[in-house]
C-alpha cells in the first residue's frame, strides 16, 4: 500500500465518521429514542454505497481501498449497532433488539446486492 | 463529603409551552440547580406542561414570588425534604450531571474526523496482521474484520455508555467513541464479506455472518456488565 493511498484512505475514513455523526445524529433526533433509527439508516446507506462501488468498479483496487475500506467502512459502524442492540435487550425490549439486528442485516444485504446490480448496470 | 440540607421541589403547572419557556428562563437566570419540563396527560381539551424546579430551600423561596408575578395563572406546589447525602460536591450547582446534547453538536467535528482516521488505521493494521498470519485462509474467512468488530463492540459498551459519560468530556467522547470506535468497526465490510462468503460456501458465509453478530453481541453484553459492576 503506497503512503499516499494510505493517507487518502485514513482521511476518507475520518470524513466517513463525520458523515456518520451528522447523518446518524440527525436521523436519531428526528425519529426519537425508541428505536436506533440513526445507526440503521447509516449502515443501510453505507451498504448501498459499497454495493454500487463493487458493481461499478470491481477491479479498481485503489478506489475500493479508499472508498470501500476508508469512506464507507468509516461511515458504517458495527460497534454502535451491537451496543444499541445490547441496550435494548438488557432493557427488556427483546423484540426491538431482535428487529434491530435482523432488520439491519437484511436491509444491509439487500442494499448491498441491489447496489451491486445497479452499479454494474450503470458501468455498462 | 456528607452534607445535610433542605431541598425544595416546586412543581409548576403551566398552560402552554411558551409559559414554560418563560419560567425556565427565569429559573436559569436565577441559577436554580435543576429545571425539568415534562408534558402532563391530556385531560379533556387542556394539555398542561409541568415544570419541576429543584434546589436548596432558600433558592426556591427566592424565585417563587417572581414566578407568581410572571405567571399569575400557574398552579404551584412546593414540597421540602431534608436530605443527607454523600453526593459529589457541587451536585446542586449542576456539576455532577452533564446531560448529553439532544442534537449533534458541530463543535467537535474535527475530533470525530481525527478519531475516525485513527480507528481506520487500527482496523487496517488488524486486518493486515490477520492476513499475514494465514494468507490462504483469510480470503475465505476474513477474521481480521471480525476481530476488530468484536473488540470495538466490547470497548464501546464500556466507553460509550451513559454511565461513563460522567468521566469523559465531549471532546474525548467525540474522538474515542464516535470517531475511533465507530471507524474501527465496520458494518459495510462485514456485510460484503458475509455475502461473498455465502456465494462461495453457505456454511462459511453463515458462520462468518452469524459468528460476527454473536461475538459482537456477547462482547457488548460483557462490556455493559463490566461497566455496571465497576462504576
Amino acid at each position: 500500500m503506497a503512503p499516499a493511498e494510505l493517507a487518502l484512505t485514513l482521511a476518507a475514513a475520518g470524513a466517513g465518521s463525520v458523515l456518520r455523526y451528522l447523518l446518524g445524529g440527525w436521523v436519531a433526533h428526528r425519529m426519537g429514542p425508541e428505536f436506533p433509527w440513526g445507526t440503521l439508516a447509516v449502515n443501510a446507506l453505507g451498504c448501498l454505497g459499497l454495493g454500487l462501488l463493487q458493481g461499478a468498479a470491481p477491479h479498481d483496487r485503489a478506489l475500493l481501498l479508499v472508498l470501500g475500506s476508508g469512506l464507507l467502512a468509516g461511515f458504517t459502524t458495527f460497534s454502535t449497532l451491537m451496543l444499541e442492540t445490547a441496550n435494548l435487550a438488557t432493557a427488556g425490549e427483546r423484540d426491538r433488539a431482535f428487529s434491530n439486528i435482523v432488520g439491519t442485516l437484511a436491509l444491509g444485504l439487500f442494499a448491498l446486492s441491489a447496489g451491486a446490480r445497479a452499479g454494474a448496470w450503470a458501468a455498462g | 463529603m456528607e452534607t445535610e440540607r433542605t431541598v425544595a421541589q416546586a412543581t409548576v403547572r403551566l398552560g402552554s409551552e411558551l409559559q414554560c419557556e418563560r419560567a425556565v428562563r427565569l429559573a436559569h437566570r436565577r441559577g436554580v440547580a435543576s429545571a425539568t419540563a415534562y408534558r402532563g396527560p391530556e385531560t379533556g381539551s387542556a394539555r398542561h406542561v409541568f415544570l419541576m424546579l429543584l434546589d436548596e430551600e432558600g433558592k426556591i423561596e427566592g424565585v417563587l414570588p417572581e414566578l407568581r408575578e410572571l405567571l399569575p395563572d400557574a398552579g404551584i406546589s412546593v414540597s421540602r425534604e431534608v436530605v443527607v447525602h454523600e453526593a459529589p460536591r457541587g451536585f446542586l450547582e449542576g456539576e455532577a450531571l452533564r446531560p448529553r446534547p439532544s442534537r449533534a453538536g458541530l463543535g467537535h467535528l474535527g475530533w470525530v474526523f481525527a478519531g475516525g482516521a485513527l480507528g481506520a488505521a487500527a482496523r487496517l493494521a488488524v486486518e493486515g496482521a490477520a492476513r499475514r498470519l494465514a494468507p490462504a485462509a483469510y480470503e475465505a474467512f476474513p477474521w481480521g474484520t471480525l476481530a476488530a468488530n468484536a473488540a470495538g463492540s466490547f470497548l464501546i459498551a464500556i466507553f460509550g455508555t451513559l454511565i461513563f459519560e460522567r468521566f469523559v468530556g465531549e471532546r474525548a467522547r467525540a474522538f474515542w467513541v464516535l470517531g475511533f470506535l465507530g471507524s474501527l468497526t465496520t458494518f459495510s465490510s462485514y456485510a460484503l464479506h458475509t455475502l461473498r462468503g455465502w456465494e462461495a460456501s453457505p456454511l462459511l458465509g453463515g458462520l462468518y455472518g452469524g459468528g460476527s453478530l454473536l461475538l459482537g453481541l456477547l462482547a457488548a453484553l460483557a462490556g455493559l456488565r463490566l461497566t455496571r459492576r465497576l462504576l
